[in-house]
């Protein structure tokens, strides 16, 4: 027979888990007044019962109930972005999961790339040793101390097989347009963004210290990154010495002065219908919108729509945070939603920047039976494709 | 030190109440302060400021002898002047006191109690040194001129204008706009008693205009402002009308004539207005004038059929600007406010979709004497069935306005009631929070709850017009959170109204720099003391009246414009006010005439002495701020009060511990 009181239901506050969190760099939650703005812009949310909110008052008091929905966040920023009192809410997840890895309780599917990434530093189970395996028989030139840029490849460019053929895109034209740039090949481990907003702050610590001390060792003054990630974690993230001046830049951007100063001109025609997915990473994080959009104007023959959500208001493609690691149930996937957003604008390609986009979407594709309909291709791809004349 | 003879000196250290000694340990003060050679007695006291307080001051001066007073406590702004009366009634010169603040510059801002002590007592050590080279400075005075200039024609300036008129006293009156009335003229009805703003309003406007003692300038800027408290002299600029006034009858022909039409600004562009125009039909006065950048004849020299109407002949295209000259003893500052316009309107489709409207543009729709005679309509003239109205938008925000705007609250459960009203349409009103703290405000809230408005507690984030329901086609969507059932929810609406706040003036810095009244971070005014002083400013004789200073409501408003009369009054009343003693002078020797001190002087207090080549010091203007004095490269510009001995025995003082 239960006691009265194992019957009643209340919370009681748990001010000792909300100030552990403030500690953990969560402090902005003493900030939210509770509008719902997150709730309502939060793509989750259209999908499932997702309440950025309802958390934050939760973990605020401590009440129980927080801790699964936590691993939920993508990172997309698009919350942070419309906060009337610019809470940093990933930032408040991150803070939450550093506390339950502490506590072990990360979901298994991520522990296995937080490990993968301590061991080998990449996410995705492969040796250190493979890193460079794509460029055996695709050359790459290396970088030396004096290399004018060097390219960061990303852990999924190099290892996934459909990532490799964005990078070895990125390869070719870097080489047409003969631009000064190396490869450090197996020397490279991940950014470490993953690690970084699954909480793994150890871990990122490791990466990020290990590739700063390669940065330093070859006197790296230019940084050109093929995944925002990477990008988002040397400009935003990475704590560089005062006086070492590392200008980090995305690849598009590169692209886009290329075409403009008429270094490489794109004269072969493009017959598809296309659209554009803004990776959070590349267009909320980093403020770059307009270089892909010239990018794929610049290119003959091709008709560019957009989709509803677009640039500032972008719609994630579920992939951030860590959210290609984790497991999601059918008609619960972000990336769902993005690709018919794009098949509804009559595109027959969706154009986009990122890996983990790439990932994600083609995921979605094949997921929903429709890649007889549309397909994904990188910024890369689609250049290279008109550059050499071929289809896309 | 320079002083040959120690001067008897008496440290007075002030609780206040317990935001002193919560954090500085008085007892060690008055004991570490003792033993200075200079002082003969401190003491402490919980208010200083009382009259405990100061009869204890008094009765030490007396006793002791005491030949100069320190008082520690809170910011010489809020009783400087109340601890200088002290010394005057115990016959010392008030220049022989010097306060301490260990209020603002130190309990409230230092957590360390120690640290906290330690600083209050070398403060205090600081100015002991620095009293004995205190001077008698003399009292100087000042008559007062007792024309009052009042700068903006809403109701707060409206309301000034007339109290002081009303008293007998001259008013210049400065409206840049072509009638007063202000943003209260655009209303039709005011919360909570939903009064028509008109009926309010348009009596005491034609008041003004006809009021024997205020001499009205509508058309008109302030451009310059020189001279100080009760002998300040103004110069206006009169705006070309192109309407000779004195021959104009207001039969408004020309402006059924006009063949030029442009957005009118008073219906916030909802309809048209005619280049020739007045503001409003029952603008004071109800005379047009020419919008010259509009004007065909102004710009091509073509037209001119207002001209020919006329039979008054009062048109004169020939207008130019003139400068008027006023002097004034004391100046109201009652320049308004704008409504914001933040970008964020562009996430809720205003601009882009119809019937998505500003808080203005309602208040325009609603307007009896508005473009739809007061109908709420759509822009296809049929009534709204739903209309969602969303609260704090730019408003409470940081990234647009991080202050509440403080009136928006009481003006959208307003809309809500004139649209269940005028239209019966169901009503969705978002808010985070209600703010209803007024008289009869909250029976308001409570009076639009029973007439079945519904609110829902969340932050709108998006209107769209992109449908996912068959529901929502055709209509607004208005998509948030319903933070009291933690659910998303989208609502189908005919209209939305965008709740917008207030926002400081767009020539806010000019008006700033022209009057000598600092603004604060959103481009308010600021206050002499939030509490204690909320209409005077640190410029003296400078009173603010109304949404100047920040968010108010008509009440307040008017509240604070009858303050600002009252002090304008007062200054009148006494006829004379005492000025500041402690100005600065020019050693002849020194100068060099490098004019460098006549360029930094903010109250144009320096002159040029061409014979001698020297910079001259008008003591009358000097306000002693000191700026001549830092800047001068001889040295030869000396400030009275802050001489160099006297701020470097003050650094030892501080450094003496």
């Amino acid at each position: 027979m239960p006691t009265t009181s194992e019957l009643m239901k209340f919370a009681a506050p748990m001010l000792e888990m909300a100030q552990t969190v403030v500690e953990a760099k969560g402090e902005e939650l003493k900030l939210c007044y509770q509008c719902g703005t997150c709730t309502s812009v939060c793509p989750w949310g259209n999908l499932k019962d997702f309440n950025p909110r309802k958390l934050i008052e939760m973990i605020r008091l401590g009440f129980e109930g927080f801790e699964d929905d936590s691993w939920k966040c993508v990172n997309c920023k698009l919350c942070w972005d419309k906060c009337p009192n610019q809470i940093n809410i990933p930032q408040i997840f991150q803070s939450v999961r550093s506390i339950l890895l502490a506590w072990n309780a990360c979901p298994p599917e991520l522990n296995i790339a937080l490990t993968s990434l301590r061991d080998e530093g990449n996410p995705w189970q492969e040796s250190k040793e493979k890193r460079d395996e794509w460029t055996k028989d695709f050359p790459v030139p290396a970088y030396e101390q004096g290399t004018e840029y060097l390219l960061f490849s990303c852990c999924t460019n190099d290892y996934d097989p459909r990532n490799k053929k964005d990078i070895k895109a990125v390869v070719e034209i870097l080489n047409m347009a003969k631009v000064n740039y190396g490869y450090i090949g197996n020397k490279e481990v991940c950014c470490g963004d993953i690690a970084l907003s699954a909480g793994e702050n150890e871990g990122y610590g490791m990466l990020s210290n290990k590739n700063l001390e390669i940065f330093r060792e070859l006197a790296v003054k230019k940084i050109l990154t093929i995944s925002p990630h990477c990008l988002n974690a040397f400009k935003n993230r990475y704590e560089f010495n005062e006086g070492e001046e590392v200008q980090s830049s995305h690849l598009v951007q590169t692209y886009a002065k290329l075409i403009e100063d008429k270094v490489l001109e794109p004269k072969g025609e493009i017959k598809n219908k296309v659209t554009y997915h803004d990776p959070c990473y590349l267009g909320r994080h980093n403020d770059i919108y307009d270089e892909p959009r010239f990018i794929i104007n610049s290119i003959p023959g091709i008709e560019f729509v957009e989709m509803n959500n677009i640039r500032e208001n972008s719609f994630c493609c579920g992939g951030g945070g860590g959210g290609c690691w984790l497991e999601t149930v059918k008609g619960e996937r972000l990336g769902d939603l993005r690709v018919l957003e794009a098949v509804e604008t009559g595109a027959e390609v969706i154009i986009t920047a990122c890996p983990y986009c790439v990932q994600m979407l083609e995921a979605s594709i094949l997921g929903l039976g429709i890649d007889e309909k549309i397909k994904v291709r990188t910024v890369s791809e689609l250049l290279l494709s008109s550059l050499k004349n071929e289809e896309l | 030190m320079a002083a040959s003879k120690i001067k008897k000196v008496g440290v007075f250290v002030c609780h206040c109440g317990v935001n002193i000694s919560s954090v500085v340990n008085i007892e060690k003060v008055v004991e570490a302060v003792s033993k200075l050679p200079e002082v003969t007695v401190a003491r402490d006291y919980k208010f200083m400021c009382s009259t405990p307080g100061q009869e204890l001051i008094g009765k030490e001066i007396k006793e002791q002898g005491l030949e100069r007073v320190i008082v520690a406590a809170c910011s010489p702004l809020l009783h400087e002047e109340t601890f200088r009366r002290v010394l005057v009634k115990s016959d010392l010169n008030q220049y022989f006191f010097q306060m301490v603040n260990i209020r603002e510059q130190d309990a409230w801002v230092t957590a360390d109690k120690d640290k906290a002590t330690q600083k209050a007592i070398a403060l205090i050590s600081a100015a002991v040194k620095r009293v004995q080279t205190h001077e008698p400075l003399p009292k100087r005075e000042v008559d007062v001129d007792p024309n009052v200039l009042v700068i903006g024609g809403g109701i707060a300036g409206i309301e000034a204008s007339l109290q002081i008129a009303d008293a007998g006293h001259k008013v210049y009156l400065v409206e840049k706009q072509a009638s007063v009335g202000g943003h209260m003229a655009q209303f039709d009805k005011t919360f909570p008693t939903l009064d028509c703003a008109a009926c309010i309003l348009t009596p005491k406007m034609n008041s003004v205009g006809f009021h024997p003692n205020i001499d009205l300038m509508t058309y008109s800027e302030v451009v310059d402002i020189s001279g100080y408290i009760g002998n300040f002299e103004v110069t206006v600029r009169k705006n070309p009308k192109y309407v000779d006034y004195e021959k104009c009858t207001g039969c408004g022909v020309c402006m059924e004539k006009c063949p030029s039409k442009v957005s009118s600004e008073f219906d916030e562009g909802l309809v048209e207005r005619k280049a020739i125009y007045t503001l409003f039909p029952q603008a004071v006065p109800n005379k047009p004038v020419i919008d010259a950048k509009n004007c065909t004849y102004l710009t091509k020299e073509k037209c001119g059929v207002c001209q020919k109407v006329c039979e008054a002949g009062a048109i004169n295209y020939e207008d130019k600007e003139e400068l008027v000259k006023v002097k004034v003893g004391s100046i109201i500052l009652a320049t308004g406010y704008t409504f914001a316009k933040p970008d964020v309107l562009k996430d809720y489709g205003y601009g882009k979709l119809d019937n998505v409207l500003t808080a203005l543009e309602f208040e325009r729709l609603n307007n009896a004497a508005g473009p739809t005679d007061g109908e709420i309509t759509l822009k296809d003239g049929s009534k709204p069935q739903s209309v969602a109205i969303l609260h704090c938008i730019g408003s409470r925000d940081k990234n647009y306005n991080e202050y509440c705007s403080k009136v928006c609250c009481m003006y959208s459960l307003k809309f809500a009631h004139l649209v269940r009203e005028k239209t019966g349409a169901e009503v969705f009103e978002f808010y985070i929070d209600i703010r209803s703290p007024g008289k009869a405000y909250e029976e308001f809230y409570t009076r639009i709850r029973e007439e079945d408005v519904h609110l829902i507690r969340g932050k709108v984030a998006q209107v769209t017009d992109v449908p996912v329901t068959d529901d929502e086609k055709g209509k607004l969507v208005v998509i948030g959170e319903n933070t009291l059932t933690a659910q998303r929810v989208r609502v189908p609406v005919d209209m939305v109204i965008l709740s917008t706040g207030i926002e400081s003036n767009k020539d806010a810095a000019d008006m700033s720099r022209l009057v000598k009244v600092a603004t604060d971070k959103d481009g308010f005014f600021i206050e002499r003391h939030p509490k204690m002083a909320p209409i005077e400013t640190a410029s003296a004789g400078i009173f603010i009246a109304g949404t100047c200073a920040g968010p108010r409501d008509i009440p307040e408003t008017v509240a604070s414009a009858q303050g600002a009369s009252s002090l304008a009054l007062k200054l009148i009343s006494k006829g004379k006010v005492e000025i500041e003693a402690a100005t600065a002078w020019i050693v002849e020797e020194l100068c060099a005439g490098c004019k460098l001190c006549i360029s930094m002087c903010p109250y144009k207090a320096i002159e040029f002495d061409e014979k001698k080549k020297i910079s001259v010091i008008n003591e009358v203007l000097c306000k002693g701020c000191g700026t001549c004095a830092a800047t001068c490269p001889s040295g030869a510009a000396k400030a009275r009060h802050f001489k160099d001995e006297q701020i470097f025995d003050e650094i030892e003082g501080v450094l003496s511990l």
